[in-house]
């Protein structure tokens, strides 16, 4: 298999911030941020807010110059034309310019990239019916538009010219668990034709399940950078959550006993086993005692606990 | 593709895209429904005035042009950019393969032709009020053109103004700044004359970089011509096209040098 090439290189990247009337006080957003993206992968740049993900997308795009160390995409600078014209962006809060429709705003962008008439038809009305907006929603004045919608307008104009690579700041964000589901099944879509994908999010458990490697940022420093089986191997379980109805007080009570949290309401029961193992047995139990299990959902995953721990390890607590 | 792309095509879709949405500003519907209600009012005024209902309705009416031309130019000129930064869609529009200057001249020549068709509505508007006073409106046509076409050519440069301020300043900083500066430039004149009288030298050569730095706005103001029935030669126009011109490129250089060293937080 031949080695696939670098897309994204970042070598020894910080940002600092001024701050105060004289500009006086630095916040370093950024520190010494060294990474490369492979051609074909998902990469998602994890870490909480104020981790400084925002601010390595914008200066991987020269929305903002860096205070030293470099940035390379397709082995050119972020600002060079020949890179813009294959990238799509989406920013954190797709902001569009409201007076104007999805569509003229797709025809408009099209333009930007030097597309002709009947191309710009075409790519316009293939990207709105693979984001989901139908023709009554793209004549719309985008200020009408919900929010859901603007967010799949922001996904069509990153992807109108068909880019190498797209770089995604949270697409997760603001999404319901719908929403989020689809937007997974279109980034695996994406790779399978071929495209490169940066994303940031702070769900680690959502990229945990679509990333091919993921750095881990916290303070604008990077604490790790992999696979995520490669840093937290499945094996490592983590606690779960169980939900259960019409639980006996004496379950509730060897429930306890054997280790796990257990909290109840007027009709339902949440029981956090530390563990999955033991999780399972609890599952066991409660069946046994003539409770009713009404669903059991991870706690944390792996790369949650990994990421907590290289955080503690650190020196810093999680924000 | 990209051979066959050029620069030309980028900003004529920016123009677009941005005269776009400056047609569906409210404000802008306002300033015209305003302009063309003073312009009716001068009909009242010049039956109250008898015998000088002509020179009543081409004052307050080129005046209302005038003025709110102007201030439609800074408000619009202000949203052509500041918004889209403020509400942060700029960092899309700017990760297209366009280059911020191209994004800045796209913008102004959007927001010209807007202005261009806003004044030609008021001039319209005009036109109707003159024919109501029953003044011969085709007469008129020769003297109002060239005095309308340069209230655009000032609307313009106050535009550009805007805009600028914009690429580095907030949009009520921009705003104000860039009503300022258009108010002091229909003084402009008076630095040249400061810079006679003065005697320190510094002071002096303060005054004259004053006069040139500000927009000359009453080089461009014929209202009196026009109600006297003096013609504008074409010379004068050429003339005033020229400096109105030289100042839009030095505007517009000084704010593609902002836009193009700022910073997206």
């Amino acid at each position: 298999m031949s080695a696939r090439s670098a897309i994204i290189v970042v070598e020894n990247l910080t940002k600092d911030y001024a701050s105060g009337w004289l500009a006086h006080r630095r916040h370093r957003a950024v520190d010494r941020l060294t990474l490369e993206v492979k051609e074909g992968e998902i990469f998602g740049l994890l870490g909480p807010n104020g981790a400084g993900k925002t601010t390595t997308i914008k200066l991987l795009l020269r929305l903002i110059r860096p205070t030293s160390g470099t940035v390379r995409l397709f082995g050119r600078l972020p600002e060079d034309r020949l890179v813009r014209a294959q990238l799509g962006f989406l920013p954190e809060h797709p902001y569009l310019p409201e007076a104007l429709t999805a569509r003229e705003l797709l025809d408009y962008f099209g333009r930007l990239f030097g597309l002709s008439r009947s191309d710009r038809s075409a790519r316009v009305a293939l990207v709105l019916h693979q984001v989901g907006i139908p023709a009554s929603v793209a004549d719309r004045p985008l200020r009408q538009l919900s929010r859901g919608e603007l967010a799949r307008v922001g996904f069509a104009q990153a992807l109108l010219h068909n880019p190498k690579l797209l770089i995604l700041d949270d697409p997760f964000g603001g999404l319901d668990p719908e929403g989020r589901r689809q937007v997974r099944d279109w980034l695996l879509r994406w790779r399978e034709e071929g495209k490169t994908i940066f994303l940031s999010t702070p769900l680690v458990a959502e990229a945990e399940i679509i990333c091919d490697r993921v750095a881990l940022l916290h303070r604008g420093r990077l604490l790790a950078c992999g696979s995520p089986a490669e840093l937290a191997p499945p094996t490592a379980q983590g606690a779960v959550e169980i939900l259960a109805r019409d639980l006996a007080p004496q379950t509730r009570e060897s429930l306890r006993a054997r280790g796990c949290d257990v909290r109840a309401d007027r009709t339902l029961v949440r029981i956090c086993a530390p563990a999955s193992a033991e999780g399972w047995e609890a599952v066991d139990f409660i069946r046994r005692s003539g409770g009713h299990v009404i669903a059991v959902n991870p706690l944390r995953s792996p790369l949650e606990r990994f990421f907590e721990d290289a955080v503690t390890a650190s020196g810093a607590s999680p924000a | 593709m990209w051979a066959h792309f050029s620069g030309v095509r980028r900003i004529a879709a920016v123009a677009l895209a941005s005269s776009r949405e400056l047609l569906r500003e409210r404000i802008l519907y306002v300033l015209v429904g305003f302009a063309l209600l003073l312009i009716g009012t001068a009909l009242l005024l010049g039956e109250l005035s008898v015998g000088q209902e002509r020179r009543i309705v081409l004052d307050v009416g080129l005046g209302a042009i005038r003025v709110l031309g102007i201030a439609m130019a800074i408000v619009l000129g202000v949203r052509l950019l500041e918004r889209e930064i403020e509400r942060r869609a700029i960092y899309i529009l700017l990760t297209k393969p366009v280059r911020r200057w191209e994004v800045l001249l796209g913008k102004l020549i959007g927001g010209a032709l807007l202005l261009f068709a806003s004044v030609a509505a008021m001039t319209g508007g005009l036109l109707l009020t003159l024919a109501a006073a029953g003044r011969p409106w085709r007469e008129e046509l020769p003297l109002l053109l060239p005095v309308v076409f340069l209230f655009w050519l000032q609307s313009l440069m106050a535009m550009a103004i805007a805009l600028l301020f914009s690429t580095f300043s907030t949009s009520t900083l921009s705003t104000l700044s860039a009503l300022g500066l258009v108010l002091i430039g229909h003084a402009s004149r008076e630095f040249l004359q400061w810079a006679e009288v003065v005697r320190s030298p510094l002071l002096a050569l303060l005054c004259r970089a004053f006069y040139y730095a500000l927009p000359n706005m009453q080089n461009l103001n014929f209202t009196a011509a026009a109600v006297h029935g003096r013609e504008i030669t074409l010379s004068i126009i050429g003339m005033a096209s020229a400096y109105v011109v030289l100042y839009l490129v030095v505007v517009l250089i000084l704010a593609a040098i902002a836009f193009h060293g700022r910073e997206f937080r």
